[in-house]
């Protein structure tokens, strides 16, 4: 059973691979909760497919998770929750640190970092500019978050028009420091609109909470939901996967108890 | 390790999480059956209601009413919010008494000087520093909650520290957090020196154990230089 989802995760996580515009998979010590063992299995898995895998840490200085992207050989370290100039300069030196050691024997990783509260909105400027370490930018991507950022605005649709205006800001902030963008957070059809008029303002990714996806010169609809489409389909499959790999430790067991009810039957027997 | 060493030693056990949503550190950490979660880089509203929301899901498999919470603040931005709004109203999962504010000196004196090598004495700005604290914690310690400081703990420190108006009920010093009485300065310092003597010995037998699988490896360097390089 558990080899049958093994193989479908694999079949999804190809076809995702070859799906319109598709960049990278993504796990997460965060919200998701990832267990390691569980991003042992999808880094091996994307590793065969040679897809890039992005790992988003549990904080702005959590070191362990930052060691555990390094050695499982993560192509790019997602930062949270960061809201303050100083913070993020903290960030940027430790991975800059760990990176150097751990990039002598993977390739070395890239850092992005995630703009989704509206302190962190305010503070973007600030943010960019301390990511800066004697002239050389470590920071490559920021991550527009929309849920939590409209969370953080007591907002219930990532839609609104407040938000995007927000999303609007932080690219133009970004792209006068050379960096690219991506677009997150309740990410569905009803979000081309808005994926359209960021990115005729220099947007470069959206991404939902398993896949990032390149956004093309020329972003077709069809594409663009069948992007998503799939995505969620692999999603699915993921946590199919994790749904059964515990259930067969939970079969195991269940079969070792009933071997022991039996035992201590036939003592009670005798 | 650690872990085991508190319960041998009857110390209460801190873990310190990723972050306010780091789910699986918080999972972890229960399941250690941590009696304290440590969450940094708290600077925002929002950020302390996220960490709130991210522990309450574990209510359902954890008994959390007994657990403690150390939310620190190492940035002015963090003291900002502790004195112009408190933490507004994020619910918890345990009574306020158990949620502190731990407020890192050692990151706010980096972060005034602009200083990110460490190079520098806590002592140097302690007076601005505990000044600033002292004004800063007043409000969310009207609203029953707790707070203490770390960072440029010495005996010194712990005597400036007993002038405040608002003394800390915590204070941290490298692996160990103690409840100082306040009322005898003695007893307080010589708690310090005797955690600070015992934090010395544990890191001496970690470094050990680290030094030991450095060794194995040093070795086997070695052998591989003296059969391939110099034949």
């Amino acid at each position: 059973m558990l080899n049958a989802s093994m193989k479908s995760l694999k079949h999804e996580l190809s076809a995702i691979s070859e799906s319109p515009y598709f960049h990278a998979i993504k796990a997460e010590f965060e919200a998701e909760g990832t267990r390691f063992e569980e991003l042992a299995i999808l880094n091996t898995l994307c590793t065969d497919l040679n897809i890039s895998l992005t790992l988003k840490i549990g904080g702005p200085l959590a070191q362990r998770d930052i060691i555990e992207a390094l050695q499982l050989g993560a192509s790019s370290i997602l930062v949270p929750m960061v809201e303050s100039g100083y913070i993020a300069k903290s960030s940027i030196e430790q991975f800059e640190r760990l990176n150097a050691s751990f990039g002598s024997l993977n390739r070395p990783s890239r850092i992005y970092m995630n703009i989704e509260t509206i302190t962190a909105v305010k503070n973007c400027e600030e943010i960019i500019e301390a990511t800066s370490i004697s002239g050389s930018k470590p920071l490559k991507v920021l991550v527009i978050g929309r849920s939590d950022l409209a969370a953080s605005l007591d907002c219930t649709d990532a839609e609104e028009e407040k938000i995007t205006s927000m999303a609007y800001n932080v690219i133009q902030t970004s792209k006068a420091h050379s960096i690219k963008t991506a677009l997150g957070g309740n990410i569905t059809q009803r979000s081309l609109e808005n994926i359209r008029f960021l990115h005729s303002h220099g947007l470069n990714y959206y991404e939902t909470r398993k896949c990032t996806f390149e956004l093309p010169s020329d972003l077709d609809e069809c594409c663009f939901v069948e992007s998503i489409n799939r995505a969620l389909t692999f999603e699915l499959s993921w946590l199919r996967f994790k749904n059964e790999f515990y259930q067969d430790r939970a079969t195991q067991d269940n079969q070792r108890i009933a071997k022991i009810l039996k035992r201590m039957e036939l003592l009670r027997n005798d | 390790m650690l872990m085991k060493y508190c319960r041998e030693e009857g110390y209460l056990f801190n873990s310190m999480i990723g972050g306010c949503e780091s789910i699986r550190d918080i999972q972890e950490s229960l399941t250690l059956a941590t009696d304290a979660l440590e969450c940094p880089a708290i600077e925002s509203d929002f950020a302390a209601r996220k960490l709130s929301s991210s522990i309450k899901r574990f209510s359902g498999e954890y008994d959390l009413s007994n657990l403690n919470i150390f939310i620190n603040i190492g940035t002015e931005r963090g003291l900002k919010l502790l004195r112009r709004t408190g933490i507004s109203n994020p619910t918890w999962p345990m009574s306020r008494k158990r949620i502190a504010f731990l407020i890192d000196r050692r990151m706010l004196v980096s972060e005034r000087i602009n200083s990110h090598d460490g190079h520098f004495e806590v002592r140097d700005h302690e007076k601005e520093v505990n000044a600033a604290i002292d004004q800063s914690i007043k409000l969310v310690l009207d609203e029953g909650y707790s707070y203490g400081i770390s960072g440029g703990v010495t005996t010194e420190s712990l005597q400036r520290l007993s002038t405040l108006d608002n003394k800390p009920q915590y204070v941290k010093s490298g692996l160990f957090t103690f409840c100082p009485k306040w009322d005898d300065f003695q007893e307080d310092a010589r708690e310090l020196y005797n955690l600070q003597r015992k934090e010395l010995d544990v890191l001496m037998r970690m470094l050990n154990i680290l030094s030991t699988q450095s060794k194995a490896i040093e070795q086997r360097c070695d052998h591989l230089y003296k059969y391939l390089v110099k034949g």
